[in-house]
């Protein structure tokens, strides 16, 4: 079950921790966190907090394999551009950990990968070729979903792990790194209220498109400070708030008119849908974001808009 | 024929400006500000990645900043100025090297800094120099002097660097980097001229600032490539260049007083011709 080359260290707490969780609760989000008085929203409904963890984890599991598709068709291919602006933000590093939560179906950390994989090839071919560089030079070059590189774990090439908490996104995600040849990445079910790692174990703390379906963001907030290395980096992509006022009435009628009968037509559920629109316009905006990211313990704490802030890059460091 | 040339003085903004930098160069006597916070060019969408939604920085914040970049600089003999030197340098302080982010960016916040760095210790060198030729008359020296052990010294700051200069030279030259680097060269200028005595209140504040900036560029990169013992070449390259400015100078302010001269000429001449045709009835001279 779980994928070969894996690193064994600090693998028996974590798997102590996932087997228990995710078989208690089928879903990942873990029990007790929630609470069934208190209030707060389900799209534009109000429920308690236990019944949007369970709605939610329902609507992941319903979208799941039609998620991808969805993706595509909803903003017109440019949630791959906001990706690939986000993960060239992160600039990523070697030998740095890579926590990507909500990270499902493991678009972030393909890219993470690529990233990596590329930089490192501008390296090898512009320095000196040392000893263990020069062998994996040409298989590289020659074939890009080549994992030669990061399947040897003496020379790991990244160490990325991903926390979602519905296995069925997680599922479509490590069928995706099959197909790809990716190996080595852990794929954990979790809550990001209470994420089953240790305190500073991670050097960057990725979400995309994943922190408005949390129940309490400022306790997946607390979180992410508590995962992270000091100088360890957070960053958040998510859809924000528009603030032209032309631009906002066009997104709002297309969103609000268009994504759920295409989600009726192309995966037959118009109800997620409908709430993946509500939550959008539920979430705070980007200052509010940005002042509660602080709130947790992260600074010099900026934010970058996308598409005239249909979606925006939040960004803080642990130090 | 009292015609008169007279040379009108643009009050104004050349003096505001010459007066204000003064003044603030007395307040900033040790502050850095060599760091680019805003010089980075951004996405399609956005101008910069600071800029929207960055309050002012913490004072803790920038002073991090700082000590992140100076641990950084040892590394640049061997990473170059580049994201790499400063992830190592955040690693050595116990950072995650993800911190380079804070950075955008990269290579050029690192020479940023090293340039305002070595401005800095420049007006501290300059003001201590000052005041010992104040206490002291033989250490007096003249103007082309001053600035020519000024250019000097400054630029022998550079020789740490001297491998890997030509890699910042090419960063500053990006455009996206360029108004910062033209900021660092103009506070350089200013803080040369005016601890050499310039006060000027015109046009020259310009053009003298315009003119040294030139000869420094000029000496910097003849220093690039130049191999010769202790870079006796770039400073006889330097004197060369400071003394052709002075010559022209001199050729330009002769040029100046010919001018008038011609000027006078010429008006004299018109209005013998307007006499001759008899439309000067109403000449008021």
């Amino acid at each position: 079950m779980w994928p070969a080359g894996r690193r064994m260290v600090s693998v028996v707490p974590r798997l102590a921790f996932a087997a228990a969780r995710c078989t208690a609760t089928a879903s990942g989000h873990a029990k007790g966190e929630y609470s069934t008085d208190k209030e707060t929203h389900f799209g534009f409904e109000h429920v308690s907090e236990e019944e949007k963890a369970q709605k939610v984890h329902k609507v992941f599991e319903n979208v799941a394999d039609k998620y991808d598709l969805m993706n595509d068709l909803m903003s017109g291919f440019v949630h791959r551009a906001w990706k690939d602006h986000f993960v060239s933000r992160l600039q990523p590093r070697p030998n740095t950990r890579l926590l990507d939560v909500a990270g499902g179906t493991g678009d972030i950390v393909f890219r993470y990968i690529q990233h990596l994989r590329y930089a490192s090839l501008g390296a090898r071919v512009g320095a000196a070729a040392s000893p263990q560089h020069t062998t994996t030079t040409d298989s590289s070059t020659s074939d890009s979903s080549s994992s030669d590189s990061d399947s040897d774990s003496s020379q790991r090439l990244y160490e990325i792990s991903v926390c979602d908490i519905s296995e069925s996104m997680l599922g479509v995600g490590r069928q995706r790194a099959e197909a790809l040849g990716h190996r080595g990445i852990d794929w954990v079910c979790g809550d990001a209220q209470k994420l089953p790692f240790e305190e500073g174990e991670f050097d960057c703390y990725t979400i995309a498109f994943g922190i408005r379906n949390v129940v309490d963001v400022q306790k997946a907030l607390d979180e992410a400070y508590r995962v992270l290395k000091p100088g360890g980096r957070f960053m958040c992509l998510e859809f924000s708030h528009v603030k032209n006022p032309l631009v906002r009435w066009a997104y709002d009628q297309y969103s609000l008119n268009v994504i759920p009968p295409m989600g009726q037509v192309v995966a037959g559920d118009w109800a997620s849908y409908q709430y993946l629109v509500e939550s959008i316009r539920k979430f705070p905006d980007q200052e509010t974001f940005k002042e509660m990211i602080e709130e947790a313990g992260f600074r010099n704490v900026t934010y970058e808009n996308l598409t005239l802030g249909v979606a925006a890059i939040h960004s803080g460091f642990k130090i | 024929m009292g015609g008169v040339w007279r040379q009108v003085i643009p009050f104004g903004l050349p003096s505001l400006l010459a007066t204000r930098l003064g003044y603030a160069r007395l307040l900033q006597t040790s502050s850095l500000h060599g760091i680019a916070e805003e010089g980075t060019s951004g996405p399609e969408t956005s101008s910069s990645l600071d800029q929207e939604g960055s309050d002012l920085e913490t004072d803790g914040e920038q002073q991090l900043k700082e000590e992140i970049l100076q641990a950084s600089l040892p590394f640049v003999h061997t990473h170059g100025w580049s994201q790499d030197a400063i992830a190592q340098g955040a690693e050595t302080l116990g950072y995650s090297s993800m911190v380079h982010g804070m950075f955008p960016g990269g290579g050029v916040d690192l020479v940023n800094y090293f340039y305002g760095q070595c401005n800095s210790k420049l007006d501290g060198s300059l003001k201590a120099a000052i005041k010992a030729a104040e206490e002291n008359q033989e250490l007096r020296k003249g103007t082309t002097t001053f600035i020519a052990a000024a250019v000097e010294e400054r630029l022998r700051m550079n020789i740490e660097y001297h491998d890997s200069w030509h890699w910042a030279l090419a960063l500053h030259a990006s455009p996206s980097n360029m108004p910062k680097a033209l900021h660092n060269i103009g506070t350089l200028m200013d803080t040369i001229w005016y601890h050499a005595g310039d006060r000027s209140y015109d046009f020259n504040w310009y053009t003298k600032r315009g003119i040294l900036a030139a000869v420094y560029k000029s000496t910097e990169l003849c220093m690039l490539q130049d191999k010769s013992e202790d870079f006796q070449d770039t400073w006889a390259f330097m004197n060369r260049r400071l003394s052709d400015v002075h010559s022209v100078g001199k050729c330009v302010q002769e040029g100046a007083s010919f001018l008038g001269g011609a000027g006078n000429l010429v008006k004299a001449g018109i209005l013998t011709a307007l006499n001759m045709a008899g439309m000067n009835s109403k000449s008021r001279f």
